[in-house]
């Protein structure tokens, strides 16, 4: 567990309105990006995102360092209320406004840092690119995407596994670009 | 869970774990391969590291408003626990003021119990007070009938009635010294309802009225002019004004 991460775990835990302030900072956008693309609506994804860090505050003392990294536990809450959000929505808007959003993804608020990484996660075969999406961005189980696609389970797993061993391939060469690039090495 | 990694990761546990789509069950039993498998521990940093690194380069910077709504409402959330531990006074104080309230009721009854007999017992101490003063009265009454009956110089004289009234007696005590006469009539004489007993004192020639000899005269002490030389009871009319007595209704009469 990084340093910073402890003592913003630390300060969450003592209720230090700092720890809120520092995990929003380190957070908020990843969160949201995934709250967004789960949620079709800016309105109730700021909603969505605003309740999760609440529970954040109001749920620390049952996180366990020892089994996830905070991302992760953070990650599930914002998944799971952004799920519960996304309920409330008609699902015949949702086809609609999902166009939009892909749109809104690429042309505004996405974090300028990681437009590199995103188009080389585009590099990904549909295959691999769709079981990710819909598991991570839509909220979808295995089974329910397997229900959904049509695409046996067994499919689906062996699919996410490769296509989270390829994502890990990808974010490690662009760390690796990114420290040659701050070593002066390109 | 015996299971080799290689079909661990086959179920697709993991991803899910990560994703927290797992029960609570099935959770720990992740968990427990976790611990107990190196070679998974390091695939689930691996993808809690991929997962982080795709929401990341997802990532949408959110209205800078949304910061200001958490801080606020971690400051409401702090604020909500204090309302709880309020609540829990509140319903102490709740409680507090009901037991109050309870006691306040039988206070009220026993005061308002308490209050009725402290009147009883103001009105019953009037009353002794009243008896005690009457009794005090009737002793100092009688500690001077007393003293009188007791004073060397206190005589006696009978006027017993003559032919008019000879049933008529009337023992008389006398103190010239001290101006003082008590009269004990020990036999009265039937008179009309117009007609009534009076006594008078011979004073150098003038007859000067005493009392009007009726039963409240019995046992007080009446005073009297020391120059007194006689002692006399007439017949008078009950109408009319007593300035002087009738002689002709003269009943009794006897010198001190």
């Amino acid at each position: 567990m990084k340093k910073n991460e402890k003592d913003i775990i630390q300060l969450l835990r003592s209720h230090d309105n700092l720890g809120m302030s520092m995990v929003y900072d380190k957070y908020s956008t990843p969160l949201y990006g995934v709250i967004r693309r789960i949620v079709n609506d800016d309105s109730l994804a700021q909603d969505a995102l605003q309740e999760t860090f609440l529970k954040v505050w109001q749920k620390i003392s049952s996180y366990d360092g020892s089994k996830s990294q905070l991302f992760t536990w953070i990650y599930a809450i914002a998944r799971n209320t952004a799920l519960d959000y996304q309920r409330k929505i008609v699902k015949t808007q949702s086809s609609e406004i999902q166009n939009a959003v892909d749109d809104v993804l690429l042309t505004t608020g996405l974090n300028e840092d990681t437009i590199d990484l995103k188009e080389n996660i585009n590099t990904l075969e549909p295959k691999y690119k769709d079981v990710i999406d819909a598991l991570f961005f839509q909220g979808y189980s295995q089974r329910e995407w397997s229900k959904e696609s049509g695409v046996p389970l067994g499919t689906i797993k062996s699919r996410l596994r490769v296509g989270m061993r390829m994502l890990k391939e990808i974010y490690d060469k662009g760390v690796l670009l990114f420290l040659m690039t701050i070593n002066g090495a390109i | 869970m015996k299971m080799t990694p290689e079909e661990f990761l086959n179920t697709g546990l993991l991803e899910e774990y990560v994703l927290g789509l797992l029960s609570d069950t099935e959770a720990k039993k992740v968990q427990a391969y976790i611990a107990t498998h190196p070679s998974i521990e390091n695939t689930y940093i691996d993808m809690q590291n991929t997962i982080s690194n795709l929401a990341e380069s997802h990532g949408i910077i959110p209205p800078a408003q949304v910061k200001s709504k958490v801080m606020q409402s971690i400051g409401n959330s702090n604020k909500i626990i204090i309302p709880k531990e309020n609540n829990w006074l509140k319903y102490v104080a709740s409680s507090i003021a009901i037991i109050l309230g309870i006691i306040s009721i039988i206070s009220y009854n026993k005061i308002k119990s308490l209050a009725t007999e402290l009147k009883m017992e103001k009105k019953a101490y009037a009353e002794l007070s009243s008896d005690c003063e009457k009794n005090k009265e009737a002793y100092q009454t009688s500690s001077r009938i007393y003293a009188f009956y007791k004073d060397p110089n206190t005589q006696s004289a009978i006027l017993k009635g003559n032919e008019k009234a000879p049933d008529f007696e009337l023992v008389s005590h006398y103190n010239k010294t001290e101006g003082q006469i008590a009269l004990n009539m020990s036999s009265a004489t039937d008179l009309p309802n117009n007609k009534m007993l009076c006594l008078w004192g011979d004073v150098q020639g003038e007859m000067i009225l005493i009392a009007k000899l009726d039963p409240s005269i019995q046992d007080k002490i009446i005073p009297f002019d020391k120059n007194m030389t006689s002692l006399n009871v007439t017949i008078e009319d009950t109408q009319d004004e007593i300035n002087h007595p009738d002689v002709s209704q003269l009943i009794a009469s006897n010198a001190i």
